[in-house]
């Protein structure tokens, strides 16, 4: 199927620009040989998304390099210097530190930070859109950010869930469900996982790995006696590209 | 748009109507029938009472049981009220030393809080009072150490098989039962809380403490502490008429209780912040809907670790159609499907979501009608089903 920048099919030579083998690259590869019909405002909506993309899976990578823990919430840490911790065991930025530079002393000292898989999804959201945005524009969209999970999300980024899409892209976050899951353990009731776009995931807590290797791990956490096996949902959550798209137009390429 | 929804006639304002095209403001919450369901170019304004094919001539005692009066299961005050013994834990260690015997006879005491022997754990391993224990102390103390150690510590328990799983059950439930009231003490005797309760709905499938379990969730989200795994145990019970206890807090005076049911209620279409119908309202709109989906429902397992507003539960639509209720919440129906069924079911799978639902809906209405009707009904092809319901229903969801 085709990819539409307004009325006008994308240009085929548009991939050119980006290296073989690279994240931008294997997303038009993806949205061109879909059967659904992709729709952008304009190629800067479509450039934005590639960027954000691409950078979700690089600061996946780099979480995993961090050295941040895993940790329930019941015992999850942060560095006081940036971050308050919460009594749900979340996080909030402090109001005396640039958010942007909270959310960079993760990555720069990350063995001070221990939390669960789907807070490390929106601490590297939170990165991607800070490696793509000026620090001033992202603390002005973020002056304030909370760290627990799914909940309490900033409205500028635009999570959205999809079940059963027509097509799974890197930068998108699965999860793999853990229905026999020992009572003694429910951390292990699932992993949130970013899709790296090269057969491999990254699972905070679990690592980079195939999809099988994080079933595995998972299946190593179910009750005794456990008969049915982890598996790979058929839905992803996604950063709201379309949204950020708009306010990078609007805020940044004035 | 949710797969498997059936979204129900609600009262909405005109202002939040755009958010569903496909629902409008009804007179009538279900369209009353015509006196023949075939001639689908009248419409009359009268209701027809229940249908019973078999008379009744047996003693009605044998069937029906008036208790005189009625309790609930839901209690805003329920953890407060609670009376337990509790032992302060200076004055306990001061007992131990001045008095052991009588140290331990209030240990042993039936009524003493799960919230209390954990308070004094420290005391009793300090001070080697565990093998004067009784069963249910040592029980729920070597739990607790399970618990949170995760499972790490290995330890001999003086019971056979059998009797420990029965023991062990009796005694998660006294932990939740009596821990409950004293929830919020630490985040151990907190987290030992959650697990019992995790414990208990999916390795023994006790409801009973399901009402607990609802009112510490909606106490610790009132105070911002941690109550995911609560309320992931809570809807691993997969007991879809648990969500009344959900939706209760619809009505309630605390505007932090009535948002989170909101959240956890969301998956019911119309179910939100953005309707300005009123509490009560909506707190009937869910019941009428667990009536209508309730044997439909078929539980997702999708969690607050997975997403913002999960949705536990589906109707499988095809079930709904046929009228056979689910099994074990499984995604399959308990009844036997003859082979008439399947013929349904593979012209029904040929339709769009849209089609699926106005038949699932007006096939559980006619069924519930009349099924003498509802049979005849089903014996047309799928296209004059189809153009049936619409006369029936305008066809709107």
């Amino acid at each position: 199927m085709t990819v539409f920048i307004g009325n006008r099919i994308l240009p085929s030579a548009f991939i050119d620009q980006y290296p073989p083998n690279s994240t931008e690259r294997r997303v038009i590869e993806i949205l061109s040989s879909s059967n659904h019909t992709y729709r952008y405002e304009s190629v800067n909506h479509l450039k934005v998304e590639l960027d954000l993309r691409a950078n979700i899976v690089k600061a996946s990578r780099e979480l995993f390099y961090s050295g941040i823990g895993f940790r329930t919430f019941r015992n999850s840490v942060c560095n006081p210097s940036y971050w308050i911790r919460n009594e749900d065991g979340g996080f909030t930025s402090r109001d005396d530190v640039p958010p942007s530079e909270a959310i960079e002393d993760i990555y720069k000292n990350g063995r001070r930070y221990g939390t669960e898989c789907a807070t490390a999804i929106i601490i590297l959201y939170f990165k991607a859109v800070l490696n793509v945005f000026p620090h001033d524009v992202f603390n002005q969209l973020f002056s304030k950010i909370h760290l627990m999970n799914w909940q309490q999300l900033d409205s500028n980024l635009a999570i959205a869930y999809f079940r059963n899409p027509t097509d799974y892209l890197p930068g998108d976050c699965r999860y793999v469900k853990n229905p026999d899951v020992n009572p003694l353990t429910p951390e292990w009731q699932g992993e949130n996982a970013i899709d790296l776009g090269n057969g491999l995931y990254y699972g905070h807590g679990i690592g980079i790995k195939t999809v099988n290797e994080i079933i595995a791990a998972l299946n190593r956490n179910r009750r005794p006696g456990a008969t049915e096996s982890a598996y790979l949902m058929d839905s992803v959550n996604r950063l709201g590209f379309s949204r950020l798209a708009s306010l990078y137009q609007r805020l940044v390429r004035t | 748009m949710l797969p498997y929804h059936t979204p129900r006639p609600f009262p909405y304002s005109s202002s939040n109507i755009s958010h569903y095209p496909y629902m409008y403001p009804p007179a009538h919450f279900y369209r009353p029938l015509a006196i023949s369901p075939f001639d689908s170019n009248h419409y009359h304004n009268t209701t027809t009472p229940p249908f019973y094919p078999f008379r009744d001539t047996t003693d009605p005692s044998e069937h029906y049981l008036s208790i005189g009066q009625l309790k609930t299961a839901y209690s805003t005050h329920r953890l407060s009220t609670q009376q337990n013994n509790n032992l302060q834990k200076n004055a306990f260690h001061t007992l131990v030393e001045s008095d052991i015997q009588e140290a331990m006879n209030q240990i042993n005491d039936e009524q003493i809080s799960f919230s209390s022997l954990f308070q004094l754990r420290d005391v009793i391993r300090e001070n080697n009072l565990f093998e004067g224990l009784n069963q249910r102390n040592k029980t729920a103390l070597l739990l607790t150490d399970d618990i949170l150690s995760h499972g790490t510590e290995k330890h001999t328990i003086d019971l056979s098989f059998c009797d420990y799983i029965q023991s062990a059950h009796t005694i998660l439930k006294w932990i939740l039962e009596t821990g409950s009231a004293h929830d919020g003490l630490s985040s151990d005797h907190d987290a030992v809380l959650d697990i019992a309760a995790a414990f208990l709905v999916k390795l023994f499938h006790e409801k009973s403490v399901l009402p607990i379990m609802a009112d510490m969730i909606f106490e610790r989200n009132r105070k911002g502490r941690f109550n995911h795994d609560l309320v992931w145990a809570f809807f691993e019970a997969k007991e879809p008429q648990s969500l009344i206890l959900i939706a209760n807090r619809l009505k309630s005076e605390n505007q932090k209780d009535v948002e989170f049911a909101h959240q956890l209620l969301n998956f019911i279409p119309g179910i939100g912040t953005g309707n300005m119908v009123s509490a009560d309202q909506q707190y009937s709109y869910v019941i009428h809907w667990l009536q209508d989906n309730g044997p439909f429902l078929h539980y997702t397992g999708e969690s607050l670790q997975q997403l913002h507003k999960p949705s536990p539960y589906v109707i499988i639509l095809e079930a709904k159609y046929l009228c056979k209720p689910l099994y074990a919440n499984k995604a399959e129906v308990a009844a036997p499907l003859s082979s008439k069924d399947f013929q349904l079911l593979d012209a029904y799978s040929k339709l769009d979501l849209h089609h699926k639902i106005l038949l699932s809906n007006y096939s559980l209405s006619l069924y519930r009608q009349n099924p003498t009707w509802w049979q005849s009904w089903l014996q047309y092809p799928i296209a004059e089903q189809i153009k049936i319901a619409k006369a029936r229903t305008g066809g709107r969801l």
